[in-house]
C-alpha cells in the first residue's frame, strides 16, 4: 500500500476535521465543524462513505463508545487519525504548496 | 420519550434499511443525537425536516457502501461480484440510463405494455369463459350426469328419478338437481325477467358455494308446504337491499309471489352455469310458481325431463366405479324406454353444465394467439430500441471491457436494463388488460342473452403478463446482447470513431430486420381480421326475407304472470290493440316464435297422400299467430289467404305452409285446400294459404319446410312476441311501445324490446365478436408497426446524415433526397408483406373454419392489408424524410 494514499478534497477535510476534534472526534462534531467551516450541508451518508474509505485506507481508525442514552442507547463511533492518515495530509498539503508556488499573485482575487 | 422529541419513523426505517448492520450504531445514533439538539433549538419541526433531508441525501452513499460491501473499491464500473449484490447494483445502473433517455425508454415499456394488455386481455377472457371452474368447494371432485342415447346426449332427468336416485346411491357425498329458471321480478322499477336456479336441497351443503351472509337452502325448504325462500346473488341484493345486511322481513317478488330472502351469495358465485347471470335460487318445489311450463306440477311427472344433475364423488370411488353404480340405481333418472339403447355416463363437472366453455375455447384460443403475435410485435420494437441503445454505447461498453470487465458482467448489465423495461411493461399491460376485457366481455352475447363474466386479475392472468412480460423482453434483450458477444470479442480497441460507426451500421441491419419481421406479421394479422370483417359482411347481406328495418319486437310472458289459456289470448289481444293506438304504428300482431331468435318450435305431422322417405324427418318448424301477422313482418303470401279472423276455435284448424313446405310435399299442384294432420288421430288441417319463406331460427340456416296456425286454434298459448310494423325507424318508437304494453297489464313481465333488426343482428354476434377483437389486435399491431418504423428510419437518417449532405452538396434537391428515405421504408414494408402474405394465408387456413363464403386466401383482404401498412409507412417515415430533405449540408458537413 506504499504510496497509493492521494487523498481527495472532501477526505482531506474530514481527516482536518478529525485532527481539530480529538480526541473527541465521532460523527456529529465531526460534521458540524464542516458545515460550519465550509458552508456547505453535508450528508451523514456520504460522510460515513468517506470515512469508510478513510479507515481502509488506514489514515483513520475507530472504537464504539459505551452507549448513550441522548442517542437513543446506541454507541458513538470515535475516529483517531493514524500516522498515515497524518502523513497523507502533509503530503496533500505539499503537493498543493508546491503547486500554488509563483502564482499567489495571478490568482489573487481582484479586489 | 414524546411523540415530539423522536426523529421522524419512517425516514429512520428507510435509513436503517440502508445501513449495514455494524454501520447503524454511528449512523444512526448522531442523526439521533443532532436531531434531538436541533429539536431543542429550533423545534421539533424543523429538526424533522432537517433529518429527512440527510436521509434522502444519505440513502444513495449508504446503499452503494452497502452493496460495495467492505473491503472492495468503489469503482465507477460495476466488476464481478456476487451475483446478488450486483444485481441490485446493475439495477440502479439501469434505472440511471432508463432516465437518461426517457422518449426511447417510454416507447419500449409503452409497445410492450401494449403487447402485454392485448395478450392479457385476451387470456382473462378465455380464463373466465373456460379455464376457470366454478366458484365452489373442491370443483374438481364434482361429475356432471349425462345421458347417451342413440343419436344425442342428453342433459336432464326427471325428479321422481332424481328423488330415488338420491336415496339408492352410494358413490357421491351427495347428489344435486338444478333447473335453470327465469322468473318475474317486480320491484318498485317494474317488472323484469331475472335469471335464477331452482335447486335440490343438496345443492348448497354439497357444492358449498361461499356465502356473504345468512344460511343457503336446505331439504327442509324443499318438503312439501315447506314457506317460499329464496337465497338471493349478491348483484340482487345490492340491487334490492344496498348495503344492509339485516335479513330481518326481506322479500321478493317473483312471479307475483314473495320468497322471504334467507341468504346472500358472495359475489363471485353465479350460478353453475359460466356466463350465465343467476340472481336468485329458490327451492325446487316452488317450479309450479317459477317456471310454469304451461303451470304443470313437474315434480310429481316421471316422464318428462326438466332438470340438470351433479354429484360430488365420495373419495376414493373411481368414476367408472361411480358410473356402473349409476347405471344401476339410477335407471329411474331417464325417461327413455328400456327397449331403447341408452347409458348414463358422467364427465368432470367442475364448469356445471355450461355450453359456452366449449363454444367459445377454440376462437379464444386463436385471438390469444393473435394476442401474442401483438406481443411478438411489440417485442421487435423493444428489439430495435435496444439495439440502437447499446449502439449509442459502444464506447461506454468497450471501456468497460477494456478495464476488464467480463462478458459476463457486461450481460447482466443489459440483462437488469430489460429487467427494468419488463417490469414497467408487466405493470402497464396488467392496468392495460384491466381496461380491455371487460369491454371485450360487452361483446359476447349466447343466443341473445348477454353473458356475465367474471374477468379479474386473479393470480394465474397476472402470471401470464408476468410470463409474457418476462419473455418478451429476454426476446427483445436477445439481439442487444448477441451484438454484445461478437463486440466483445474484438474489444480492446476503444478510441478509434471508426468502430462505433461499423456498430451503428449493424445496428441499422438490426432494425431493418427487426421492421420488416414486424410488419410480417402485421400484415398476417390484419389480412386475418380482414377475413372476419369479410364474413361479417357476408353473414349480414344474407336475405332474411323480413323487413328487417321496420319492425319491433316485443316479447311478453303472460303465463309468468299466472294467466290461464283464455287469459293469454285476451291477454295478446289487447296488447295488439294498443300497441296499434301508438302514433307510428302500421301494424301490430301476436307471433309465437322471435324470428332469427334462436329457438322455436317443432311438431311432427302427417301429410295424407304422402308417404315419408325411410330417413325423412317429419318434425317441422312451425309458429303460432296471430291475424295480422303476415301484414306486420310484411312476409308476402303468394297464394290462397293470410291466417284471419275468421280463423276461430271451433273452425277447422287453418295452417299457412310457407313455399318449400308447399314445393316439398305437393310439387305437381296447388297446396292450398290440401290437409295436414297436426295430430295423428284428430281432424286433419286445411292449408289455406302459401306464404314467402323466411329465416327461422337463424340466418345461416337452409330454407326448411315450415308452417303456421292461428293462436285462437292452439290448444295451449304460451308467451309470445308481438311483432309491430312502423313507419320510421322502430328504435325510435321502443319507448312507447314498452309502456303501451305495460298499460295493459303492468304484472306482465316483458322479456325483451327491441329491433328486428338488432335481432338478426345478434344472429351474427359471436362472428361480430371475433370480428372487433381481431381489429383491436390488428390496430394495435399496426400502432406498434408504425413506431417500430418511425424509429428505425429516424436513426437511418441520423446515421447517414453526412451521406445526404454530400448528396445534396452535390445538388441533389431534398424532394429526391426525402423520396430517397420513402423509398427503403417502402422496400421495407414489401418484403415485409410478402413475408406476411404466406403467413396470412396460414393463419387463414387455422380460421377457415370460422369463415362464411370467404377463403384461407382471400386477395381482397391481403391486398387491403398491404394497402393499408404502405399507407402506415409512408405516413411513418413523413417525418424522418421531412428531416432528411431539411438537411443543411454544411452543418452536416461539419460533423466531425
Amino acid at each position: 500500500m506504499a504510496r497509493t494514499d492521494t487523498l481527495g478534497e472532501f477526505e482531506q477535510t474530514v481527516l482536518l476535521a478529525i485532527a481539530h476534534l480529538q480526541p473527541d472526534s465521532y460523527g456529529v462534531p465531526i460534521r458540524q465543524l464542516i458545515e460550519a467551516r465550509t458552508g456547505r450541508p453535508i450528508a451523514v451518508g456520504a460522510l460515513y462513505t468517506a470515512l469508510e474509505r478513510l479507515e481502509r485506507k488506514g489514515c483513520v481508525s475507530s472504537s464504539m463508545s459505551a452507549p448513550v442514552p441522548e442517542r437513543g442507547g446506541r454507541s458513538r463511533r470515535h475516529y483517531q487519525l493514524r500516522p498515515r492518515g497524518a502523513e497523507a495530509l502533509r503530503r496533500s498539503r505539499a503537493t498543493m504548496e508546491r503547486m500554488w508556488a509563483g502564482l499567489d499573485p495571478a490568482l489573487r482575487p481582484r479586489r | 420519550m414524546t411523540p415530539e422529541t423522536r426523529p421522524p419513523r419512517l425516514a429512520e426505517t428507510l435509513l436503517r434499511w440502508s445501513l449495514r448492520r455494524e454501520e447503524r450504531d454511528a449512523v444512526l445514533g448522531d442523526l439521533h443525537e443532532e436531531f434531538i439538539e436541533r429539536a431543542a433549538r429550533d423545534g421539533a419541526g424543523g429538526a424533522r425536516r432537517w433529518y429527512r433531508a440527510q436521509v434522502r441525501a444519505s440513502l444513495v452513499p449508504n446503499v452503494s457502501r452497502r452493496t460495495n460491501g467492505p473491503g472492495r473499491g468503489g469503482s465507477a464500473v460495476p466488476t464481478g461480484g456476487s451475483m446478488l449484490t450486483a444485481s441490485g447494483q446493475d439495477l440502479r445502473f439501469a434505472l440511471r440510463m432508463i432516465r437518461r433517455r426517457p422518449l426511447l425508454m417510454i416507447v419500449a415499456i409503452g409497445s410492450l405494455g401494449l403487447g402485454i394488455a392485448m395478450s392479457t386481455g385476451v387470456y382473462g377472457l378465455l380464463e373466465a369463459a373456460v379455464l376457470r371452474p366454478l366458484p365452489v368447494e373442491r370443483p374438481s371432485e364434482l361429475r356432471l350426469v349425462l345421458e347417451q342415447r342413440e343419436r344425442s346426449v342428453n342433459h336432464n332427468f326427471t325428479w321422481p328419478g332424481f328423488v330415488a336416485w338420491r336415496q339408492a346411491q352410494r358413490s357421491f357425498t351427495d347428489v344435486v338437481a338444478v333447473s335453470l329458471a327465469t322468473a318475474a321480478r317486480r320491484d318498485a322499477a317494474g317488472t323484469t325477467m331475472i335469471a335464477g336456479e331452482l335447486v335440490s336441497g343438496g345443492y348448497f351443503p354439497t357444492l358449498a358455494p361461499r356465502l356473504r351472509f345468512g344460511r343457503g337452502l336446505t331439504d327442509a325448504d324443499n318438503a312439501p308446504g315447506a314457506p317460499p325462500v329464496v337465497v338471493l346473488s349478491d348483484a340482487e341484493w345490492r340491487r334490492q337491499f344496498g348495503d344492509e345486511t339485516s335479513l330481518a322481513n326481506r322479500t321478493i317478488t317473483l312471479n307475483e309471489q314473495a320468497f322471504t330472502v334467507v341468504g346472500v351469495a358472495a359475489p363471485a358465485f353465479r350460478g353453475i352455469e359460466v356466463g350465465r347471470d343467476a340472481r336468485f335460487w329458490a327451492p325446487v318445489v316452488t317450479q309450479p310458481v317459477l317456471d310454469p311450463s304451461g303451470t304443470e306440477d313437474l315434480l310429481a311427472m316421471a316422464d318428462v325431463s326438466w332438470l340438470t344433475v351433479l354429484g360430488r364423488l365420495r373419495p376414493g370411488v373411481t368414476d367408472a366405479a361411480a358410473t356402473a353404480e349409476l347405471n344401476g340405481v339410477g335407471r329411474g333418472l331417464t325417461q327413455t324406454p328400456d327397449d331403447q339403447p341408452s347409458r348414463l355416463f358422467l364427465v368432470p363437472g367442475a364448469q356445471g353444465d355450461s355450453s359456452l366453455p366449449d363454444t367459445v375455447a377454440t376462437p379464444l384460443l386463436l385471438l390469444l394467439g393473435a394476442g401474442i403475435v401483438v406481443l411478438l410485435v411489440a417485442c421487435a420494437n423493444v428489439a430495435g430500441l435496444l439495439v440502437a441503445r447499446t449502439a449509442e454505447r459502444t464506447h461506454e461498453l468497450a471501456i468497460r471491457l477494456a478495464l476488464g470487465a467480463g462478458r459476463l458482467r457486461l450481460a447482466r448489465l443489459l440483462l437488469a436494463e430489460t429487467l427494468v423495461l419488463a417490469t414497467a411493461g408487466i405493470a402497464l399491460g396488467l392496468a392495460g388488460a384491466g381496461l380491455v376485457a371487460p369491454l371485450a366481455v360487452s361483446l359476447f352475447a349466447e343466443f341473445g342473452q348477454a353473458v356475465t363474466l367474471d374477468v379479474r386479475l386473479d393470480w394465474r392472468v397476472v402470471g401470464f403478463a408476468a410470463l409474457a412480460g418476462l419473455l418478451a423482453s429476454t426476446l427483445a434483450g436477445l439481439a442487444p446482447a448477441v451484438r454484445l458477444w461478437r463486440q466483445a470479442a474484438t474489444a480492446g480497441r476503444v478510441d478509434d470513431a471508426g468502430r462505433t460507426a461499423t456498430a451503428g451500421a449493424t445496428a441499422l441491419r438490426w432494425r431493418r430486420a427487426l421492421v420488416t419481421a414486424q410488419f410480417s406479421l402485421t400484415v398476417a394479422l390484419v389480412a386475418t381480421s380482414g377475413l372476419f370483417v369479410r364474413t361479417l359482411l357476408n353473414l349480414r347481406a344474407i336475405p332474411t326475407g323480413l323487413d328487417v328495418a321496420h319492425v319491433a319486437l316485443i316479447s311478453a310472458d303472460p303465463v309468468a304472470a299466472q294467466y290461464d289459456a283464455d287469459g293469454v289470448r285476451r291477454y295478446f289481444d289487447r296488447a295488439t290493440e294498443a300497441l296499434a293506438r301508438v302514433p307510428g304504428v302500421r301494424a301490430a300482431a301476436y307471433g309465437r316464435v322471435i324470428p332469427l331468435g334462436f329457438g322455436g318450435s317443432r311438431m311432427t305431422i302427417g301429410i295424407p297422400g304422402y308417404t315419408p322417405a325411410p330417413d325423412e324427418d317429419m318434425e317441422l318448424n312451425y309458429n303460432i299467430v296471430a291475424p295480422g301477422y303476415f301484414d306486420a313482418l310484411d312476409i308476402a303470401v303468394v297464394d290462397g289467404r293470410p291466417i284471419g279472423p275468421e280463423d276461430a276455435p271451433g273452425r277447422p284448424t287453418a295452417v299457412v305452409v310457407n313455399e318449400t313446405m308447399a314445393r316439398h310435399f305437393w310439387p305437381d299442384g296447388r297446396a292450398v285446400g290440401r290437409a295436414v294432420q297436426l295430430t295423428p288421430d284428430g281432424p286433419p288441417a286445411e292449408v289455406v294459404g302459401v306464404a314467402r319463406d323466411v329465416k327461422y331460427r337463424t340466418i345461416r340456416e337452409a330454407p326448411r319446410p315450415s308452417f303456421y296456425f292461428p293462436l285462437a286454434q292452439s290448444g295451449r298459448p304460451r308467451g309470445g312476441v308481438l311483432h309491430v310494423r312502423t313507419a320510421g325507424d322502430p328504435r325510435d318508437l321502443l319507448p312507447a311501445l314498452r309502456r303501451a304494453v305495460i298499460g295493459v297489464d303492468p304484472a306482465v313481465p316483458i322479456r325483451s324490446v327491441l329491433a328486428l333488426e338488432d335481432q338478426v343482428a345478434l344472429n351474427v354476434n359471436r362472428e361480430r365478436t371475433t370480428m372487433l377483437i381481431a381489429l383491436g389486435l390488428g390496430l394495435a399491431a399496426v400502432a406498434l408497426s408504425a413506431v417500430g418504423l418511425t424509429g428505425a428510419m429516424a436513426a437511418a437518417v441520423s446515421r447517414r446524415r453526412r451521406e445526404i449532405g454530400v448528396r445534396l452538396a452535390l445538388g441533389a434537391r431534398p424532394a429526391e433526397v426525402g423520396r430517397l428515405v420513402l423509398r427503403e421504408s417502402v422496400l421495407m414494408v414489401l418484403a415485409g408483406s410478402a413475408i406476411g402474405a404466406g403467413l396470412a394465408v396460414t393463419l387463414g387456413r387455422l380460421v377457415e373454419s370460422r369463415l362464411y363464403e370467404v377463403g384461407a386466401f382471400d386477395p381482397v383482404s391481403l391486398t387491403g392489408a398491404v394497402a393499408v401498412l404502405a399507407l402506415v409507412a409512408i405516413a411513418a417515415s413523413w417525418a424522418p424524410a421531412r428531416r432528411a430533405a431539411s438537411i443543411d449540408p454544411i452543418t452536416a458537413l461539419r460533423v466531425e
